[in-house]
């Protein structure tokens, strides 16, 4: 699903963000990354994402060859993978439910469609009754839910988190994982970037380290 | 709600900026529009009048009058003899000078003459070129047209396009930096629903869709707006040349746009607007840009 090989990324500068990166994902697997601050773990994210290209290496998500995708291909790429990040990321003008019907307006969904898929997902994440709700007077947690079901809303085959509960409390923090493993469970590769040692201890399960842009420990 | 309501002071602004921009360009335009029509009106209008000889005889007279019809430059000709040329200044002045008209020493100084129009519409350097002409025909004294006023006319209207020209140019440039303003504010202030947007895959079309149309119905505002602010001042313009400058005789003549001139200039408007958000979002997501772009 996701597979790196001989990945650098270097900044102007020179900031050597990430060194000979080799990571294999497979499908359907649950992967925490750790590593302190500025050890390149949202630069590694950004790469997955095609925000930025990688300076040299392979990289293939979802069947995709990101070193070689033209400009164009990249909005039909992003349809294939989810993203959440540790701000949310929402659009305060739009309510909940329209939040999270995006990406399948993006795709030119039939509005029934939508409105299904919008309420088996809202149902899915636990905020049915906020549906029509602005983002802007949920909590932390249900804002983050909400930009989980909007990551997930077009089904897609990997889920990316950069720091999903870095502006959450611990008991929404688990809360979030939980619902992260539930989605891993229905088949989605889940790729998490967390700060939370203890979280990662817990929930016993693969992790990858990354420090100084060097991918140095790999514990299953 | 502030940032809402900046934004609409912002949009507010543009249009009536590009409003004024709009309006002085068409007013131009129309200007130059009605005066290069009342140069043609009264250029049909210009005669050249050939004074005679005082001692040309009837076979002179013959002559000159074979030279005038086979000359293909002129259109039509007539003849006016000394004694009607004196009966009209007389009938002419008889209220202002009575004495003056009185005066029979008048016919000796008044000279028979042609007054010569030219065929189809005349510009100045042919009207020159026939006076010139005119002047070696043996018996003819003396040539007279409106030589200086169709000249000074000529020079003042190819100047006043040159300008329109400028001023359009200066003008548009303007509008298009002006519009370019405005969406580029408007994508500063949705920068986090363009990053949003590009994530869950829109395709950059989807994303420059809405600053796109922002432009054109800036575009298509200001400059229906423009139109109509010009035929406001065009129907005040007439009214006064038709009550207080009826000596002129122009009321008639002097006219707005054509139809297709207000649709071209709408259209246009519509087009420069789509074209400097295009201009200034050309760059706002190619691609890898959310993250190497993130300024
Ligand atoms: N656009 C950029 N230009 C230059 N340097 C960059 C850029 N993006 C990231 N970097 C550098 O790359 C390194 C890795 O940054 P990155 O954001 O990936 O760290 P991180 O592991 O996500 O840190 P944190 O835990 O604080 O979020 C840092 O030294 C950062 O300064
Ligand atoms: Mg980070």
């Amino acid at each position: 699903m996701i597979e790196f090989s001989h990945v650098y990324k270097t900044y102007p500068g020179p900031v050597h963000a990430l060194k000979n990166v080799d990571l294999s994902i497979g499908k359907g697997e649950f992967v925490f990354l750790t590593g302190p601050s500025g050890a390149g773990k949202s630069t590694l994210f950004r790469m997955i994402s095609a925000f930025d290209l990688v300076t040299s290496g392979h990289l293939l998500v979802s069947g995709y060859d990101l070193t070689r995708m033209s400009a164009s291909e990249i909005p039909y790429f992003r349809r294939r993978i989810g993203v959440v990040f540790q701000d949310f990321r929402l659009l305060k003008n739009l309510t909940v439910a329209e939040n999270v019907a995006l990406p399948l307006r993006v795709r030119g969904d039939t509005e029934s469609q939508i409105r299904r898929r919008v309420a088996e997902m809202l149902e899915q994440v636990g905020l049915p009754h906020k549906q029509d709700q602005f983002p802007e007077i949920l909590s932390g947690g249900e804002q983050q839910r909400t930009a989980i079901a909007r990551a997930l809303i077009h089904q897609p085959g990997v889920l990316i988190a950069d720091e999903p509960t870095g502006n959450l409390d611990p008991e929404l923090s688990e809360e979030i994982m939980d619902l992260l493993e539930r989605v891993c469970a229905q088949g989605t590769t889940v790729f998490v970037a967390t700060h939370d040692h203890e979280m990662v201890k817990r929930r016993n399960k693969r992790a990858v380290r990354i420090r100084a842009g060097i991918l140095e420990g790999d514990c299953r | 709600m502030r940032e809402l309501r900046h934004r609409l002071f912002l949009r507010l602004t543009t249009w009536l900026t590009l409003t004024a921009c709009f309006a002085v360009l068409s007013s131009a335009l129309l200007l130059a529009l009605n005066l290069s029509m009342v140069m043609t009106l009264w250029g049909d209008d210009i005669q050249v009048t050939a004074y005679l000889n005082q001692d040309a005889g009837p076979d002179r007279l013959r002559e000159i009058e074979g030279i005038l019809k086979r000359d293909a430059r002129i259109g039509r000709f007539e003849y006016t003899s000394r004694e009607k040329a004196l009966t009209d200044f007389r009938a002419q002045m008889a209220s202002y000078a009575p004495d003056l008209a009185a005066d029979d020493d008048l016919l000796s100084l008044i000279p028979s003459s042609f007054q010569i129009s030219l065929a189809g519409s005349a510009p100045a350097d042919r009207l020159e070129d026939l006076a010139h002409d005119l002047k070696n025909v043996a018996g003819v004294e003396e040539v007279r047209y409106g030589q200086e006023w169709l000249k000074k006319y000529s020079a003042v209207l190819s100047a006043l396009k040159g300008s329109v020209g400028l001023i359009g140019g200066v003008l548009l440039v303007a509008g298009l930096l002006v519009i370019g303003n405005a969406v580029r504010a408007s994508v500063e202030a949705r920068r986090n629903e363009v990053e949003v947007l590009e994530m869950i895959g829109a395709t950059s079309w989807m994303i420059r869709k809405p600053f796109l149309m922002e432009g054109a119905t800036l575009g298509f505002l200001s400059s229906l707006s423009a139109v109509i602010l010009t035929f406001g001042g065009f129907l005040a313009v007439q009214g006064v040349i038709r009550d207080e400058l009826n000596f002129l005789n122009l009321a008639q003549h002097v006219r707005y746009f054509p139809l297709w001139g207000v649709a071209f200039a709408v259209v246009g408007g519509t087009v420069l607007g789509a074209m400097a958000s295009y201009l200034c979002i050309r760059r706002l997501n190619d691609g890898w840009a959310a993250a190497g772009g993130r300024r």
